[in-house]
């Protein structure tokens, strides 16, 4: 059960770099 | 005291003099030139490129760079973090050591992969030999090489005109590891071995001891004359711990261990290797974007802070404590906490060495100096460890304090800001002021979580301020990925395995992303030609102007906290000694 956890946590927290990525990108061009 | 002037000036200018041949040999490796290892490493590259379907002239948008770096990031996280948890059934495990518990491997596998290697766990009695060899000393490779490319597509971009591509983040991974980090490191390990450091596969060894040896154990006395040797391939760990500003030991007690560092020479060696590469880093970034003299003015900065730094860690280890000084139990100086063959200078030095980097080994306990000699190692990480700092993290931290720098410059002037031939314009400035921010937030904001939650305060080992500066301490080392501990603080626990893991994430990832996306957006523009309004950023005025930048962020930034820490805590001994 802890290792889902763990692997949830880090899933999403690269879900969400990515997603970073693409909004500075969005940023970047609409600046 | 003539001593340790001589200890510390003679480590800062062989450290200085290797700066150069270095940086302009890995400015040469960063830009694909042909160097002196390419006929012995060539085909090597090629192979990797080959077996691994990279095509190295492949250019990458500064989005696909990201996106290549955090997925390649992702799966190294995750091997580590199944290797630690399988270890129990793998091979290379003499000591039967079993699965690693679930929270303790995650914030391991988080540490190594981000280049932070904070450990809540000791090593020899927690690892087997495959998991430090195949996932420790691997991330400690990887992550360092990672540091590397996000620097090389940085530099690139200044030197760039109007292109939407910053490099190859494959390419760059490969050169930097194998021109760079295992050429270094495969001849320390070598000079390490010849110093005693250990290197073997063997099981431990156990040894009579000369005297009996009592202890408690589950509140019984016992009493023994055998003790345990713990043995293993060390020396190739530690090679690359310190090269790589990794830090994590192969031993829990770090570079105190004899066998993970044996001799002043080994000390030397080591505590050099850790501001190796980051202080020739600069002359590889003035190097790569023309200008070699952009490089000196960084570095010269970065020394200003390491040298005055020092110079209160030593002064202030070497003062020792006045209330133990006035009871007649002291010798000259705080010698608690390390280890009599380094003695204070040597000591201090490390502590100094290894928190301005992004290194966090320790060859002694930060947590036993005094309240001045340890809000040192705490500042110079609260910084962001961009004096020297880790390798490629520690210079592109301060080219995002260079940018801020130029900015304000402009304010003053009213003029658009340039920084090597780019306009410095609001999307640069805005992404340069997440990167230099975000840290700090992690810090305070974790800091805060800990001091106000029960399982927070469960983990302090001394009551008061010093238990405070332990919290801070902790979440300075990984809000900055920097990795070392100030002890005292009972960190391998659920609490503070997740929020320091989530910490370490936060710092090393969310700063790569604005810092690559300040890279597409200056590769992308026109360079325009320096006129006689343009701030020139190669002399003292700018080495002054960045210095103050640096400083004041810090200190508006950290004062406060540190103020009911270390600095109050100095008050304490101070009119405790009066008394």
């Amino acid at each position: 059960m802890a290792d889902v956890v763990f692997l949830a946590l880090t899933a999403a927290f690269f879900a969400a770099s990515i997603a970073l990525v693409h909004l500075f990108e969005r940023l970047r061009e609409h600046k | 005291m003539t001593n340790i002037l001589v200890q510390c000036g003679l480590y800062l200018v062989v450290l200085l003099a290797l700066a150069k041949p270095l940086g302009e040999f890995m400015a040469r490796v960063l830009t694909g030139d042909r160097t002196f290892l390419t006929p012995v490493l060539g085909w090597l590259e090629r192979l990797t490129y080959k077996a691994s379907g990279v095509d190295p002239k492949q250019e990458m948008k500064w989005t696909q760079y990201a996106l290549a770096a955090l997925l390649f990031n992702l799966a190294g996280l995750i091997a580590v973090y199944a290797l630690q948890r399988l270890q129990g059934l793998l091979p290379l495990n003499p000591e039967n050591l079993s699965a690693v518990s679930a929270d303790s491997a995650w914030n391991t596998a988080v540490s190594f992969a981000s280049n932070t290697n904070w450990q809540g766990y000791g090593g020899e009695s927690t690892m087997s030999y495959l998991t430090q060899m195949l996932g420790l000393a691997v991330q400690n490779f990887v992550s360092a090489a990672t540091g590397l490319a996000v620097l090389a597509a940085l530099a690139r971009a200044f030197s760039r005109r109007q292109v939407a591509t910053i490099g190859n983040f494959w390419a760059d991974l490969t050169r930097s590891t194998l021109y760079i980090l295992l050429p270094l490191s495969f001849v320390l390990a070598l000079a390490l071995v010849s110093q005693g450091v250990v290197q073997n596969f063997g099981p431990y060894v156990k040894a009579q001891t000369i005297e009996k040896i009592d202890y408690e154990e589950k509140n019984e006395r016992k009493s023994t004359q055998e003790q345990v040797l713990p043995m293993g391939p060390a020396a190739s760990q530690i090679a690359i711990k310190q090269l790589g500003t990794n830090g994590g030991g192969f031993f829990n007690v770090n570079s105190a261990h004899p066998f993970e560092n044996a001799t002043p020479l080994s000390n030397f060696l080591q505590v050099l290797a850790i501001l190796l590469i980051g202080a020739a880093l600069p002359i590889t970034f003035g190097r790569m974007v023309g200008d070699v003299r952009q490089g000196w003015a960084i570095l010269a900065a970065m020394t200003v802070i390491l040298v005055s730094l020092l110079g209160i860690a030593v002064t202030s280890e070497q003062a020792g404590n006045p209330i133990l000084e006035k009871a007649g139990v002291a010798a000259e100086g705080n010698m608690e906490g390390k280890e009599v063959r380094f003695g204070i200078a040597n000591s201090a030095l490390w502590a100094t060495a290894t928190t301005a980097a992004s290194n966090g080994s320790v060859n002694s306990m930060h947590d036993s100096y005094t309240p001045l000699g340890g809000l040192v190692p705490m500042w110079l990480m609260q910084l962001g460890e961009v004096v020297y700092g880790g390798v490629g993290s520690g210079l592109y931290g301060m080219l995002m304090f260079v940018l801020l720098a130029v900015f304000v410059a402009g304010l003053m002037i009213g003029r658009t800001p340039e920084y090597l031939g780019k306009k410095v314009e609001a999307f640069e400035v805005k992404m340069a002021s997440v990167a230099i921010l975000l840290p700090p937030l992690v810090v305070l904001v974790g800091t805060a979580i800990a001091v106000l939650v029960e399982p927070g305060k469960a983990g302090v080992a001394n009551p008061g301020a010093h238990g405070y500066s332990e919290i801070l301490y902790a979440f300075s080392s990984a809000g900055n990925n920097n990795g070392s501990a100030f002890a005292g603080l009972s960190a391998n626990t659920p609490f503070y395995n997740a929020a320091l893991g989530i910490a370490m994430l936060l710092a090393r990832y969310w700063l790569i992303i604005p810092v690559l996306a300040i890279a597409g957006s200056l590769a992308a523009k026109k360079t325009v030609p320096a006129g006689p309004g343009t701030l020139p950023t190669h002399g003292p005025l700018f080495i002054v102007l960045l210095l103050g930048t640096v400083l004041i962020i810090g200190a508006l930034t950290f004062v406060p906290s540190l103020a009911l820490g270390p600095i109050v805590e100095h008050f304490q001994m101070v009119q405790g000694a009066s008394r």
